[in-house]
Formats: C-alpha cells, sequence, structure tokens
C-alpha cells in the first residue's frame, strides 16, 4: 500500500507540472528561515537601539550650557553698562538745562545792555553840559564793555551748550545701542534655555534618517524572505513532499489534508478541473483539435510573413516608379534615336534628291534661257516683230518658271538646312538630356535596391517576437492538453483513491485522539457519579475496550487502479514490517518517534571500482577499517544532507 | 547492480560516495559512507550511512537519519 500510495503522491507533484526539486527547494526554506531569524534580530536590535539617546549629542548640549552661561554674564555686564549710561544720560539733560539757562540769562543780559545803551544815547544826544555828558560818556563805554563781556558770554555759553547737546545725543544713542544689544543677547539666552529645555535640539537627525531607512531596508528585506517562503511553502513539490514524510510518519489526517490543498492546486492548472475520466478524454479532443488548428493556422501566417519594416512598402513602391520611368525614357530615347535616324536618313535624302532634281531643271531652265536669248537676237534683224514678240514672251516665261525653280531649290536648301540643324539639336540635346535622365533613373534604382536590402535586413523584430511569443502560447495549449493526456485520471480521483486507503488510518487516528472531559459551561461539571475509586478505573478501561472494538476494518487498497504512463522515477518503499517480538517492538517504536528524521532515497546509477581512486595519505584506506577506529558520530548525523 | 565496498557510487542527484564499510542489521544492509568530488577526492566532513534497497530491479540506497539507528550501526561499524 506504501508504495502505491507514494506512487500517487508522486503522481500528484508530475500532475502539478513544478520543476523544483525538493532537496533545493528544502534548502532553500533552511536558509530563508535562518536568514528570517537573523533578519528579525536585526530589525528588534535595531528598533531596541533606536532611541533618543543613541542621536543624542552631547557635546552640543555642553556647548549650549557654556553659552547660556556665557550671555547671561554677557547681559548682567550690558546691563549695567546700561545703567551707567542712563544716570551719565540724566545728568546730562541736567547739564543742558543748566546751560540752557545759562545762555537765556546772557542773552538776557545782552538785550538788556544793548537797550540801556540805546537810552544813554538818546540821552547824550540831549545834554549840552559837558561834564553831565562826559559822565555819561564814561558810563556809555562801561556799558559797551560791559555788552561786549555779555555777548561773549553768550557766544561762549551757547557753544558749552551745543557741546552738552551733542553729548546728549551721543549718549542717547550709545543707550539705543547697548539696549538693542541687550535684546539680542536675550534673544539668543531665550532660544538656548529653550534647546536645553527639550533634547530635540541635540538629536542628530542624519544618524536617526539613515537608522530608519536601514530599518526600513531590512523590513523590506524580511517581507521578501517571507514570501519567498511562503511561495516554497506553497510550491506542489514541497507540498507532496511532506505529505509523503508526514505519510511516512504515520501522520495520515495531516498527510491527507497536504494531498487536499496539493489537488486544489493542481485544479487551477489547465484541463486539471474536469471532473469524471470519461470526460476527460473528450474534452481533450475538442481542445486539442482546436489548439493544432489555430496553431496551424497562424504557423503559416506566421511562415509565409517577411516581417519587413514599415518602410519596405514605400521602398518598393518607388523601386517601381523608377523602374517605370527608366522604361519610358528608354522608349522615349529609343524613338528620338528613330527619328533622328530617320532624319538623317530618309527625309534628307528625299530632301537631296529634290533639291538634286530642281537643280537639274534649273539648269536646263538656264539651258532653254540661253537659248532663247540667242534665237531672240538672231531674230531680232530678220524675223517680224510679232515673232520676237512671242520670243521675248516665251523668253520671259522661261525666266519666270527659273526663277520658281530657283526658289523652290532655296527652300529645299533651307529645309535642308534646318533639317540639319533639327538633326543636330535633337542628338545634342534631347538623346543626350534622355540619357542623363536615363543614368540618373538607373543610378537611383542601384541606390532604391540597397535601401531594399537594408529594410529586408532591418525585420520589424516586434512583430516577429510578438508572433513568436503567439506562436509558444498556442503550442503551450496543445503541450498542457498532451500533458493532461499522460494522466488517465482526474486529480480529484487519485485523492479519492488515497483517501479510501487512508481513510482507516485517519479514523484510527480520529479514535486515539485524547477525549474532552464533558464540560458544560466553564468549569461546571455535569454530572458527577459517586462511586468508589476502583470502580471508576474500572469502568474507564470498559469504555475504552468498548470504543477499540468498534474501530472499523482497515481496507485493502485497491491494487487495480490504473497508474499513470509517466511513471515517477522515485523507487518503491517496502511496506512497515509487523511487529510481532519483543525485540522488533523496541526497533519500531524508535522508528516511529515523532522527532526522527525521515530517511532519504537515492537511487544509484553507477557504481566504479575504487582502484582508480587516490585517496590522501591521512585518510584511512577502506581496508585499514578496523572494530576500534573511530566514527565521528557527529559528522554522520551533522554530515551534508544531500 | 550490487554495491559492495571499495566502490564509488554515483546518486541520481550526481553525488558519488565511497563505500567504506557494511554491515547488516535486521535483515537490512547497510554501508558506511564518504562522499567524494568529481575528482575521487574524499570529503572527509560529508559521511553517511546508507541502508540498500532494491525495487523493480533499480537500486537504491536511503540516507539514515535516525540518530539511535546511527548509533547501532556505528558500532556494528
Amino acid at each position: 500500500m506504501t508504495n502505491d500510495l507514494l506512487v500517487k503522491i508522486d503522481t500528484l507533484i508530475e500532475m502539478s507540472k513544478s520543476t523544483s526539486n525538493y532537496d533545493t527547494l528544502k534548502a532553500e526554506k533552511t536558509e530563508i528561515e535562518e536568514a528570517i531569524e537573523n533578519k528579525k534580530k536585526e530589525i528588534e536590535d535595531l528598533k531596541t537601539s533606536m532611541q533618543d539617546e543613541k542621536y543624542m549629542k552631547a557635546s552640543d548640549r555642553i556647548v549650549d550650557e557654556n553659552i547660556k552661561v556665557s550671555l547671561e554674564l554677557k547681559i548682567k555686564k550690558l546691563e549695567a553698562d546700561y545703567r551707567k549710561l542712563d544716570r551719565e544720560l540724566k545728568k546730562k539733560i541736567q547739564e543742558e538745562s543748566d546751560q540752557h539757562k545759562t545762555v537765556k540769562n546772557n542773552q538776557d543780559k545782552v538785550v538788556r545792555l544793548t537797550k540801556l545803551i540805546g537810552t544813554l544815547h538818546d540821552k547824550m544826544s540831549s545834554i549840552s553840559d559837558k561834564t553831565v555828558m562826559s559822565h555819561y560818556e564814561t558810563s556809555l563805554v562801561k556799558d559797551e564793555e560791559k555788552l561786549e563781556q555779555a555777548k561773549q558770554n553768550v557766544s561762549e555759553s551757547e557753544e558749552e551748550y551745543r557741546r552738552i547737546s551733542r553729548e546728549l545725543t551721543s549718549l542717547t544713542e550709545r543707550l539705543e545701542i547697548l539696549k538693542e544689544e541687550i535684546e539680542g543677547e536675550k534673544e539668543k539666552l531665550e532660544s538656548t534655555l529653550e534647546n536645553l529645555s527639550t533634547n530635540e535640539a541635540y538629536i542628530d537627525k542624519e544618524r536617526k534618517a539613515e537608522d530608519e531607512r536601514r530599518l526600513e531596508e531590512l523590513e523590506q528585506k524580511l517581507k521578501d524572505y517571507e514570501t519567498r517562503k511562503q511561495e516554497i511553502e506553497q510550491d506542489p513539490v514541497m507540498i507532496g513532499n511532506i505529505a509523503k514524510e508526514l505519510y511516512l510518519k504515520d501522520c495520515f489526517s495531516k498527510c491527507f489534508q497536504k494531498l487536499k490543498e496539493l489537488v486544489e492546486y493542481i485544479k487551477t492548472l489547465p484541463y486539471m478541473d474536469i471532473t469524471s475520466t470519461s470526460e476527460v478524454e473528450k474534452v481533450l479532443k475538442a481542445a486539442e483539435s482546436k489548439a493544432v488548428a489555430e496553431r496551424d493556422e497562424f504557423a503559416s501566417i506566421v511562415e509565409s510573413k517577411k516581417y519587413n519594416g514599415s518602410d519596405t512598402k514605400i521602398v518598393e513602391e518607388r523601386q517601381k516608379y523608377l523602374n517605370a520611368k527608366k522604361k519610358e525614357l528608354e522608349k522615349d530615347l529609343d524613338s528620338t534615336k528613330n527619328r533622328l535616324k530617320k532624319m538623317d536618313t530618309t527625309k534628307f535624302q528625299e530632301l537631296n534628291s529634290l533639291l538634286g532634281i530642281a537643280t537639274s531643271v534649273q539648269e536646263s531652265l538656264k539651258k532653254d534661257l540661253e537659248e532663247y536669248r540667242r534665237v531672240i537676237e538672231q531674230e531680232r534683224e530678220n524675223s517680224t516683230p510679232k515673232k520676237v514678240t512671242t520670243l521675248l514672251a516665251a523668253l520671259q516665261k522661261k525666266e519666270e518658271e527659273l526663277t520658281i525653280v530657283q526658289e523652290i531649290i532655296v527652300a529645299y536648301e533651307n529645309e535642308i538646312e534646318e533639317l540639319m540643324m533639327e538633326s543636330k539639336d535633337l542628338e545634342t540635346e534631347k538623346v543626350s538630356m534622355l540619357e542623363q535622365k536615363i543614368a540618373k533613373t538607373e543610378e537611383d534604382i542601384r541606390e532604391i535596391s540597397k535601401k531594399v536590402v537594408v529594410s529586408s535586413k532591418a525585420n520589424d523584430i516586434l512583430a516577429l517576437e510578438s508572433d513568436k511569443a503567439k506562436l509558444k502560447e498556442l503550442n503551450d495549449a496543445i503541450k498542457a492538453i498532451t500533458d493532461r493526456r499522460k494522466f488517465k485520471k482526474t486529480p480529484s480521483e487519485v485523492l479519492d483513491e488515497i483517501e479510501m486507503s487512508l481513510g482507516s488510518f485517519m479514523e484510527e487516528e480520529k479514535i486515539n485522539e485524547p477525549v474532552e472531559p464533558m464540560i458544560e459551561d466553564d468549569f461546571r461539571i455535569v454530572e458527577e457519579i459517586d462511586l468508589p475509586e476502583s470502580e471508576q478505573i474500572e469502568n474507564t478501561e470498559q469504555e475504552i475496550l468498548e470504543e477499540t472494538i468498534e474501530i472499523p476494518e482497515i481496507k485493502e487498497p485497491n491494487t487495480e487502479l490504473e497508474m499513470p504512463e509517466v511513471v515517477p522515477v522515485l523507487p518503491t518503499i517496502e511496506p512497515l514490517p509487523i511487529v510481532d517480538s519483543e525485540e522488533n517492538q523496541e526497533i519500531e517504536q524508535m522508528e516511529i518517534e515523532e522527532n526522527v528524521p525521515a530517511n532519504e532515497r537515492f537511487k544509484v546509477v553507477e557504481i566504479e571500482n575504487l582502484e582508480e581512486m587516490e585517496l590522501p595519505k591521512e585518510q584511512a584506506p577502506v581496508e585499514d577499517f578496523k572494530d576500534e577506529d573511530f566514527i565521528d558520530f557527529d559528522a554522520i548525523i551533522g554530515g551534508d544532507n544531500k | 547492480m550490487n554495491l559492495k565496498t571499495n566502490t564509488i557510487i554515483t546518486l541520481e542527484n550526481k553525488h558519488k560516495y565511497v563505500l567504506l564499510n557494511e554491515t547488516e542489521y535486521k535483515e537490512k544492509k547497510y554501508f558506511l559512507a564518504m562522499e567524494v568530488t568529481e575528482n575521487k577526492e574524499v570529503i572527509p566532513s560529508n559521511i553517511a550511512i546508507f541502508e540498500k534497497a532494491v525495487a523493480e530491479n533499480e537500486t537504491y540506497v536511503e540516507k539514515i537519519n535516525d540518530p539511535k539507528l546511527i548509533e547501532i550501526l556505528t558500532e556494528q561499524f
């Protein structure tokens, strides 16, 4: 049964069309699990380390503490200076006020003295007594001296006032500057105090951002690993092989669950979800004939397709046009040459002949005229006037005839000349022009032919690739049908057979599951039987025995099941030996322990003798292996499990 | 194919092992094997115990992973 069942699982794996290798998947999963653990640890460590203390720039805080102290001191000093200046200012204001009064007094004095001097002058103008006048003069001189002195005092006091005013302005300005300076320093102090009150300002933001980026990367990597792990776990080869291992460990229900999972996946593949075997061939036949027809039709289209570039048609049309043009020009040239030939030969000969005739007629007429003249000369003396007149009339007629013939000769000569000119022009202009045009057209044809070659080489790769992909798709559809044909049964049928084989074992597993006590609500025992302890045990045993009797008969698997045509490479496994002796029982128990890892099977494909092998000296040759030789047990356990 | 000591076996996964010693336990044949490279150089760290199995005229080896059985077999080797 083991063999049959494992073959059936292999069939299901084959149906899944997965190309994965179980050993590789297992190794990768182990690696990924290790990597996940490492990444989780790294993330945890990083998260733990990402506290504000880590990013605190202690030196910056110390600097700020120092700045705070120095600012406080500076502000104190500035405030003292301010107070001092303020006192000076107040003093200067008082000084200014005093000086202002002094100036005012001096000015009043000058006014008074000026008024007095004016009065004295008025008085003196009315005095006649010299003594009195002398007295007034003396007084006037004194007052004028006083006035001069007063004026000087005014000037000096005003100067002093201006000096004091300037000093006052300067003091005010300095005080203002000092006030601003104090305010600036106070602002700095306030900002420093604010920084010191929180740690925000001393956090190394770049370092923190770097850690946050690293955390993000690690989380992404972890996510990628988990995705891959999930992919591996969902790989049909993985599911199938786990099912096998579960089966070999006698975990039949779990094994069957895994196989159900595998079948669910297989049913998503084309033609795998057909419910019954009888339908399979019908559906496949219809699908195959349709797919083959589609593939063949498309293949023939692809075969006849040139995949030329999109410009090819234009280039070809141009080529066609140039060829037609060349043909036309050649035709024209031939016609021109024919015409030229005709002109040079037939027409020229004809005109020459006509000219010859006319010339001979002319000569004859000239002779006739000479004869007429000679006769008229002879007859003029002997003949009657009437006869002479008749002769003269005949001569005139002959002369007229000669004139006509001569005119005709000139006309012929002109025509011959025209013909020759025309022939020359035709030859030099039209023929050479046509020949040049033909040569140019030929050159164009050569150029365009090159372009056709280039264009045909630069095939429309996209169209080609797209058609290839479509053709592959159609071929794949046919391959899917062919692949499906390999299996005589549907995945569901294989699963049903497995279920049938495992049914009894699964039932047994279910029975052997520990029975939960009948507890209603939370912790309330529904029924409590008051029996002696010994009886209770006996009854329990009895119940178990009764349950054991009810185990259904183990059904033998259907050995006549139709196997797929393609048998998996994996070898068969011998059924487990029946345990009947104490000695065997010990081994059997050991073998079914859950922690015992499943053995891996490998087919031996080649055996060769050791003669050719060269063992290093330090390694013990096979012949030298003795009983007491040490065999590293850990090396065998931990050896490379390939 | 008959497995015996002093031979190199090639498994279907392309790994090669030299069979160093053999023993029988519970009517089954076991081999002590050491992996060798393509150039037939031994890899001392890769030691394994194989159980011989024959099915459908094909020879298989089953790598023993059970520590208890390994202990018993190493004693016999």
